[in-house]
């Protein structure tokens, strides 16, 4: 570079990030030039000196979900900056995002089909030879169409969190109308199943009703089993941000271990599974001396019991027992009946339940009776990894409802996230086993003639999938079992991330996995491609364009930037390319079945448009469920079923172009788009982001705090009871360690990304299992030992450290999941939450000896 | 050279601490300090020495978060390999 240019890129870079230290946060010419991959030319400078285009773009990591400027120059990507205009990030990037582009160009992508001919070479990293699309697509295609012919209860398709919402819309239609199969869910399951039934349960519409600028308003954080400082750094620095602005600002952290996320926090390390208790014995001093808010009460709540003592997971037809069949059953209750339920929960016998000090309790619980405090709960995996996690978010909402702290600026409970568009594709497109698009389930006669309203099917053609498909570690436990013929996956994992993998992957007796005939799209090798029958290239990222909906229920588009590597083609035409050949011969009513969902966008062997039109014409149709007023029968159902579906109204492609990114519900009010910041509050007008459309449209004004709580039966969300019940399984003389897992900064999920940038992988090379000093020092055991960490499930060897990055208390040891060599879920247990069927990834008794 | 723009964010109490540790690594020059925010510039001779030093960063006593804000890599080895493929 030569030293002007060298002085005009530094001299901007510090420009850039000065602003955004003084809040000022500006558009510099020439260095971060207008989007949409517009030619920039050099407003500051020589054109030569800047990127030949810039383009919008989303992280491709977390929840969070923060806005990216992508420089591109001759087809190759030299720069990235924060999107200063994405509101969920305001400019931040963490240390991944400077890798955004690296994640691109490591040497291994995957450039072509590849076909295992050899079943016996799974499990290695050979037997995979290159194929041509056309080869491979054929054998995908036949495979899938001689089981969904033969018994379609033995296909899957396991989703992500991670494929972009038009892909995911076209492959929940694919599957659910195609073929009328619920066998599909999406690896959501393993982190956000617990949220989202909650929401459900309580709310009647999934995501949160806050938003991330409440950070910027809090006077207290509390973070419920959440490493916001490793798993959500950009949110974790705003949040640092606040305290630093208002030292009267507190934090207290909630979790089973001490993690970064503890420094300066108030750190109250629990007794695992006891948060129940702990969110109990706040409710209890609310109620037992009248200091909840009495308006927001009598408003806005009413109360319920649930179904108790409902046992594990631990047997295979555990959900076909009665118990589990009426666990979600609730019952009406009262205020009273609810104060004699949480009334056991005093702080002393919390306190001797949880470990928590009874002095620590009563300060928790003043703050929520403190009528002047604005409290911002968070949680992610501590809460919904958790034999009874629906029940622990249910809890979360019970203390802020009674406290009236939910809904409002700068105060509420918000469910945090760990991939970029669980919301968005994952939870709001339908590819949970037990929904349809748009919070509509499949149980539901109301929603699947309003599914069928929007897909232009005929009514009832939908009534044979209303029963439930299975749930994640049904399908594991089923295919381990033998009963799957073919499974296709993207965007994840599973060989690392399912928990049990000593079953799962056929290390046991059973060997499923290697009978099955499994698909699986990738970009590079990774341990689920060892079990591949067929390995899909698939283009990641702005090799394509896509859109993300993250935790806040920001929706943001990503624009293609460069080509794929190779023959690398993205989900979407590839999920197509299978349909076509599936479909083939299959009809509806008396039209061509794949025509008949798909001849709006594909024609022939190939899309009609080019991807950005392709993507228009898919969100289009996805957009009419939230707005039914775009087709005359859909309106009707919408209207005659009282479904309310614009309170998830989204707005038309362009405009998440043009705005960086919308959070729904997206209103038009005088010819603008506009975001919603607080779902159900209308204390104020659209424009300033309140939900003064949906309230006005469906709700009631004038009630407490000016929210309404529309979309709930009778407009009242429930505070349900529900008591402590212990873990699955507990510490004994044979296996005396709780195992948690869990995340770290550098290292991104399973590492099939991260583990190929180089620093990233540097500064974290391998997984650690961390251990107290007093533990290491009882076992013999000096950091950086090799130890053998064995549970009832499996065994697996790992270094230990007593490094202080992770500090579990005496009897609990840490390990993050991300690494292959040292594949910790071959040890954790399968066990899972009986509403949400999401497994419980932080409470594995283990024992540990030196290797 | 890698130039990248980073935000240091400090522990309330410990900006100063936290600025003095930032002076004294090598490829790091701090700007400017806005309450705990300080200002950085990190220029390396790739990205992957570029990003060892930001990883660096968080571990300094007192950061409480480290966030990029522009990163330009086009003189990156890799980076370079991939235009001159481009430009053949």
């Amino acid at each position: 570079m030569e030293l002007t240019r060298r002085n005009f890129v530094k001299s901007t870079a510090v420009a850039m990030a000065t602003a955004a230290a003084a809040g000022t946060a500006v558009s510099f010419a020439g260095c971060s030039p207008s989007s949409g991959g517009t030619n920039t030319g050099g407003g500051g400078g020589d054109s030569s000196m800047v990127a030949d285009q810039t383009y919008t773009a989303v992280c491709r990591y977390c929840g969070v979900g923060c806005g990216v400027l992508v420089g591109v120059k001759d087809g190759v990507i030299i720069s990235v900056e924060g999107d200063p205009e994405n509101q969920s990030n305001l400019g931040a990037l963490c240390i991944k995002g400077q890798s955004l582009a690296q994640l691109l160009y490591a040497d291994d992508r995957l450039t072509v089909p590849l076909i295992r001919d050899d079943k016996s070479t799974k499990g290695t990293d050979g037997g995979l030879r290159e194929a041509t699309w056309e080869e491979a697509l054929d054998l995908v295609a036949e495979k899938l169409k001689a089981t969904w012919q033969t018994d379609k209860t033995r296909m899957a398709f396991w989703a992500s969190g991670q494929l972009p919402i038009t892909d995911g819309y076209v492959l929940a239609k694919f599957w659910k109308a195609g073929l009328l199969s619920n066998n599909i869910d999406p690896n959501a399951r393993l982190c956000m199943a617990s949220a989202v039934v909650a929401f459900m349960n309580v709310f009647s519409t999934d995501e949160p009703a806050n938003c991330y600028a409440d950070i910027d308003e809090a006077d207290v954080f509390i973070t419920w089993g959440a490493n916001m400082y490793e798993a959500h750094p950009v949110l974790y620095q705003r949040l640092v941000g606040r305290k630093n602005t208002d030292t009267n600002v507190k934090h207290y952290d909630l979790g089973t271990i001490k993690t970064r996320t503890s420094e300066g926090a108030k750190t109250l390390i629990f007794n695992p599974g006891t948060d129940i208790a702990i969110a109990n014995c706040i409710c209890n001093y609310l109620v037992a001396n009248q200091l909840y808010d009495e308006a927001f009460v009598s408003d806005h709540l009413k109360f319920q019991t649930g179904m108790t003592d409902l046992g594990n997971a631990f047997e295979d037809g555990y959900d076909g027992t009665d118990v589990i069949k009426n666990s979600g059953t609730t019952a009406e209750s009262s205020l009273e009946e609810f104060a004699s339920l949480v009334a056991p929960y005093t702080f002393e016998y919390t306190a001797e339940l949880s470990g928590v000090a009874a002095a620590d309790l009563e300060e928790l619980a003043k703050l929520f009776a403190d009528k002047s405090l604005k409290i911002m709960s968070f949680w992610t995996m501590g809460v919904n990894q958790h034999n009874r996690g629906t029940w622990m978010n249910h809890c979360i909402y019970n203390a802020h409802l009674l406290a009236g702290k939910y809904a409002q600026p700068g105060c509420g409970a918000f469910s945090l996230t760990g991939q970029p568009t669980a919301c968005g594709t994952a939870r709001e497109v339908g590819t949970f086993s037990h929904r349809l698009p748009a919070d509509l389930v499949v149980a539901n006669e109301a929603h699947r003639r309003y599914t069928e309203a929007v897909w232009d099917l005929p009514e009832g053609y939908l009534d044979e999938i209303q029963a439930n498909g299975p749930h994640t570690v049904k399908i594991f436990r089923d295919m381990s079992s033998g009963k799957y013929d073919f499974f296709w996956s993207t965007c994840n994992n599973w060989a690392v991330s399912m928990p049990n993998l000593t079953r799962f992957l056929g290390k046991g007796d059973k060997k499923g996995i290697i009978d099955t005939f499994v698909v699986v799209n990738e970009v590079y090798p990774t341990l689920s491609c060892q079990y591949a029958d067929v390995v899909l290239p698939a283009a990641m990222w702005v090799e394509r364009e896509g859109q993300f909906g993250n935790a806040e229920r920001r929706t943001s588009v990503f624009e293609k930037a460069v080509d794929p590597p190779g023959e690398a083609k993205w989900d979407m035409w590839i999920i197509l390319q299978v349909a076509r050949r599936v479909l083939d011969g299959a009809k509806i009513g008396e039209e061509d079945a794949f025509s008949k969902l798909f001849g709006f966008i594909w024609e022939g062997d190939d899309f009609k448009a080019d991807a950005r039109e392709t993507c228009k014409a898919v969100w289009e149709e996805y957009r009419i469920f939230s707005n039914p007023s775009m087709k005359a029968s859909v309106e009707a159902l919408n209207t005659e079923s009282k479904l309310k579906m614009e309170a998830k109204q989204l707005a038309p492609y362009d405009e998440y172009l043009t705005n960086h990114g919308l959070l729904w519900p997206v209103r038009e009010v005088d010819g603008k788009w506009l975001g919603t910041s607080w779902r159900f509050n209308a204390g104020g007008p659209q424009e300033a982001g309140y939900d003064a459309v949906g309230v006005e449209t469906y709700g009631e004004a004038g009630k407490a705090g000016d929210l309404s709580f529309y979309k709930t039966a009778g407009m009242k969300p429930a505070v349900c009871f529900r008591p402590y019940e212990p873990p699955a399984l507990s510490p004994d003389d044979e296996y005396p360690f709780w195992f948690v897992t869990g995340r770290l900064l550098e290292q991104w999920h399973t590492g099939s990304n991260t583990t190929r940038i180089p620093d990233l992988n540097n500064t974290l090379p391998e997984a650690l299992l961390y251990i107290n000093d007093a533990d290491a020092s009882a076992l013999g055991i000096a950091s950086g030992d090799n130890v053998r960490v064995t549970s009832q499930y499996g065994t697996f060897e790992i270094k230990a450290t007593t490094d202080k990055r992770v500090e579990p208390p005496a009897g609990r040891v840490f390990a993050p999941f991300f690494s292959t060599d040292n594949l910790i879920n071959l040890a954790v247990e399968d066990i899972y939450c009986p509403l949400s069927k999401e497994p419980d990834y932080k409470k594995t008794p283990v024992k540990i000896e030196k290797a | 050279m890698v130039i990248s723009s980073l935000i240091v964010e400090s522990h309330a109490g410990r900006t100063a601490e936290v600025r003095s540790a930032l002076a004294g690594i090598g490829g790091v020059e701090v700007h400017s300090v806005h309450g705990n925010s300080i200002v950085v510039s990190i220029e390396a001779a790739s990205l992957s020495i570029s990003q060892s030093i930001s990883a660096a960063l968080v571990q300094i006593p007192g950061v409480a978060a480290v966030q990029l804000v522009y990163a330009n890599f086009e003189d990156d080895p890799q980076i370079q390999a991939k235009l001159k493929g481009a430009a053949s």
